[in-house]
């Protein structure tokens, strides 16, 4: 037993309660790890028309590469490691190649006139809110 | 330690330890292009495609049959050609509620602004910017008090034509409440984004009052950027602001929200607002009416008539908010004002 000022109370929890706390404490730390630092692949998936044209594991890209959407007015998409960008379009706002860099799930990027979407897939961040309003 | 300790030691910790490992319910998620604009639905539940589907051919529907003016047959094309149109209750619903906020705001909001937003055409491959000349044309027929309806027949005066954009995505966003609390299947909550007009159905079941939390996208940021967020539930959103469909000619900038008596993007001291409704035509009309009046007592007023709140983003980046609203700001280069 540990001597304490603390009596009775110590007289509770005895040194192999605390070993068997600690232990408790590592196993929920150990299980709850994937949790938070789970690497979930990171999808890009690409809509053309209505319909789905592809779909990218964006985390196992290794090489930055261009995507033709072969559509009117013309657009293109460059693929990096862990992101995805509409860098070209011929349509008249350019809005989708203002979009920016889509690297989060949810992110989102359309060319209204050539009726094309990229969209993020994924498990959102807790910390990012479920919608966005603009 | 004896036996009974023990177990209650261990029975506490794992109990501690199933609710840090309690994972969230994930949504269905449906990203599609409708409207003229994206459609995103998260929506929790289970079997929820069959819904999805009919949301999106619910959005579809409304827009090719009623309320686009570009697409003939529909409700709006009809009564822009002919003068005079019988439209569905949907449609004529809509239109009494726009009428009352015109009254509300002296025509600063206006459906009968078609010829103008028709000359200007921000957001498409014909945007440009007209002459003075073609301005002065376009806004002589404005004013929605010559808008007269007998039954379901809708009639515009001479040379008026409506243009039912300011709150198409906010009806379509109070149809697809219609049809979800209609639907056989329960939904017991969603997120359905009409090109950025939201309607917030049910409860959230990851939060422990049911609430959602929308962003309020950055004005100077990308589309997916936010700067604040609104923490609500069983309401639509919407949002104006100066960013969103812009036309640049020789540097400068024209944004999309036209002022009906200028015929010019309406100048204020706001550069976007978001407002909190019931439903998705209040929304979306307050937020066009709250920015072309800015952030003042007018404002206010309007809101305050129609029960809703609202987040105000001035160009100073100081932010206001009015009535009942749960708001934080998520970027420190923005302040409460």
């Amino acid at each position: 037993m540990i001597p304490s000022k603390w009596g009775d109370t110590m007289d509770f929890i005895k040194r192999a309660d605390i070993i068997l706390l600690v232990i408790l404490l590592f196993i929920c730390g150990v299980l709850l790890i994937p949790k938070y630092f789970s690497n979930e692949p990171l999808v890009a998936v690409i809509y053309k028309d209505g319909s789905q044209i592809e779909t990218i594991d964006l985390s196992s890209v290794t090489e930055e590469y261009e995507i033709d959407l072969e559509c009117n007015p013309q657009a293109k998409l460059t693929v990096k490691k862990n992101s995805i960008a509409y860098t070209y379009a011929e349509c008249h706002d350019k809005l989708c190649v203002n979009t920016g860099v889509l690297s989060r799930p949810g992110d989102i990027a359309a060319c209204l006139p050539s009726k094309t979407l990229v969209v993020i897939e994924g498990k959102k961040d807790k910390s990012k809110p479920d919608v966005i309003t603009y | 330690m004896n036996k009974t300790r023990l177990l209650t030691f261990i029975v506490v910790v794992f109990l501690f330890l199933f609710s840090a490992c309690k994972k969230d319910v994930e949504p269905t998620v449906n990203t599609t292009l409708a409207m003229g604009t994206v459609i995103t639905q998260s929506v929790y539940g289970e079997d929820v495609e069959g819904t999805i589907s009919k949301v999106t051919k619910l959005v579809n529907d409304l827009d090719t049959k009623r309320l686009s003016w570009r697409i003939e047959g529909s409700e709006i094309y009809n009564i822009n050609k002919t003068g005079e149109a019988e439209v569905s209750k949907v449609v004529l619903d809509c239109i009494q509620t726009c009428l009352e906020i015109s009254k509300d705001t002296d025509n600063l909001f206006d459906i009968t602004v078609g010829n103008l937003t028709n000359l200007w055409g921000i957001g498409t491959e014909n945007a440009k910017l007209p002459t003075e000349k073609e301005i002065e044309n376009a806004i002589k027929n404005i004013d929605a008090s010559r808008i007269s309806i007998n039954g379901n027949t809708i009639k515009v005066a001479e040379g008026q034509n409506l243009d039912l954009g300011a709150v198409g995505k906010g009806l379509a966003c109070d149809e697809i409440k219609f049809l979800l609390d209609s639907e056989s299947s329960f939904i017991p909550g969603g997120i359905f984004s009409v090109g950025g007009s939201i309607l917030l159905y049910g409860e959230n079941p990851n939060t422990k009052n049911g609430t959602f939390n929308v962003g309020i996208r950055n004005p100077y940021g990308t589309e997916n950027d936010s700067m604040g967020i609104i923490t609500c539930k069983k309401v639509c959103v919407s949002t104006s602001g100066d960013y969103e469909k812009i036309l640049t000619v020789d540097g400068k900038n024209y944004h999309h929200i036209l002022n009906p008596k200028t015929g010019y993007p309406a100048e204020s001291n706001i550069t976007g607002v978001t407002v909190v409704s019931e439903s998705g035509v209040l929304s979306d009309a307050l937020s066009t009416a709250c920015f072309i009046l800015g952030y003042g007592d007018k404002s206010k007023e309007l809101l305050s008539k129609y029960n809703s709140s609202a987040v105000f983003i001035m160009k100073d980046r100081k932010v206001h908010t009015f009535g009942n609203i749960e708001f934080k700001i998520i970027d420190d280069s923005f302040k409460m004002g």
